[in-house]
């Protein structure tokens, strides 16, 4: 899939982020994903802003990364939880530095 | 710079800020208060449910469409409404022929006036210069050569695999030129900034499977997005 011929991929919340990120780094591609759409909003048994940070703390290292959801939002959620990662996603996601990660 | 860091992303690169481009689903559906069914059907809503989820969400991306069962509803699929997600498919129109007959029963190649192209063109011209005014990247979500065999064929596909790999070959080229072709209408005529190919079922396949039915079948679809200017993106 990786290497498929596409610019980018993205993938399920069953997967490892640091080694789909490992094998995208190698073929130059930009990766998508994997925040934990299913605990953290169908089944509500985890955190999802623990979630976000997770993706945010393994993606921030991987050049291409993307954040985004590890399965679409084919359920009714509970929006205000979905608001809460994602304004902390936007809160948190510019590094300090030299403006690159 | 939101639209420039993802697909600066998308191609690989370091960017200063880690861009967002959700999955959206039906979601905006439901931010909406609207039933699935009117949601994927009406243009407007669409339109109006990809920029509510962008201002509410903040997001650098945002599907036009986010429904794998779109082309195959054009090839004559029958779909069951639900509630909350993409309709199912209740009937797969090629299950019932022997493997041999497949591809002389293979649907008419859609275009972009069949369907619910239409309803979904209209949406992304609605849709595209509110968007270029937020600085958020437009994207198109095509169904993959799997997604789209699999709903034609039903559960036999995978018995066709190994059974009948010529019939199954026949079936995957016929699929990969229907996403292709919904890679052309999102790439050309909507002018998608980012075109992704959804292809969840192909996960299901063993890399040799992958290898020889999916592989080689997605090409099309990258020589048009890319030959387009456009990003491409693999889902599954």
């Amino acid at each position: 899939m990786i290497s498929s011929g596409a610019h980018s991929i993205a993938f399920d919340e069953c997967m490892a982020l640091t080694y789909v990120g490992e094998l995208t780094q190698k073929h130059h591609i930009g990766l998508i994903g994997n925040f934990h759409v299913t605990a953290a909003l169908f089944e509500e048994t985890e955190d999802p802003v623990t979630d976000m940070q997770r993706c945010l703390s393994e993606g921030k290292n991987l050049p291409g990364y993307v954040f985004g959801l590890g399965g679409p939002l084919n359920r009714l959620i509970n929006v205000a939880r979905f608001e809460a990662a994602t304004m902390a996603f936007l809160a948190q996601r510019t590094l300090p530095g030299d403006g690159t990660l | 710079m939101g639209k420039e860091f993802l697909i600066r992303a998308l191609h690989g690169d370091h960017v200063a800020q880690i861009p967002w481009l959700p999955h959206i689903g039906t979601h905006a559906a439901q931010l909406l208060d609207v039933s699935v069914q009117r949601y994927l059907q009406e243009a407007e809503l669409l339109a109006k449910g990809a920029l509510l989820c962008v201002d509410r969400y903040g997001c650098d991306g945002i599907p036009l469409l986010d429904d794998p069962t779109m082309e195959a509803m054009s090839l004559g699929c029958t779909p069951h409404w639900s509630k909350q997600g993409p309709p199912s498919l209740i009937s797969s129109p090629l299950s019932g022929f022997a493997p041999e007959q497949l591809s002389q029963h293979l649907p008419p190649l859609p275009d972009e006036t069949m369907g619910h192209w239409p309803t979904i063109i209209a949406a992304g011209k609605m849709v595209k210069s509110e968007l270029e005014q937020r600085d958020v990247a437009l994207v198109g979500i095509a169904a993959g050569p799997c997604t789209i065999a699999y709903q034609l064929r039903g559960m036999p596909l995978f018995r066709d695999l190994f059974r009948h790999p010529e019939c199954a070959a026949q079936l995957f080229a016929y699929a990969g030129q229907v996403s292709a072709l919904s890679a052309r209408i999102y790439a050309e005529i909507i002018g998608c900034d980012i075109v992704a190919i959804n292809d969840t079922p192909a996960t299901m396949l063993q890399p040799a499977y992958f290898r020889q039915y999916v592989l080689p079948n997605v090409q099309p679809s990258w020589e048009i997005i890319h030959r387009a200017g456009k990003t491409s993106s693999f889902w599954a």
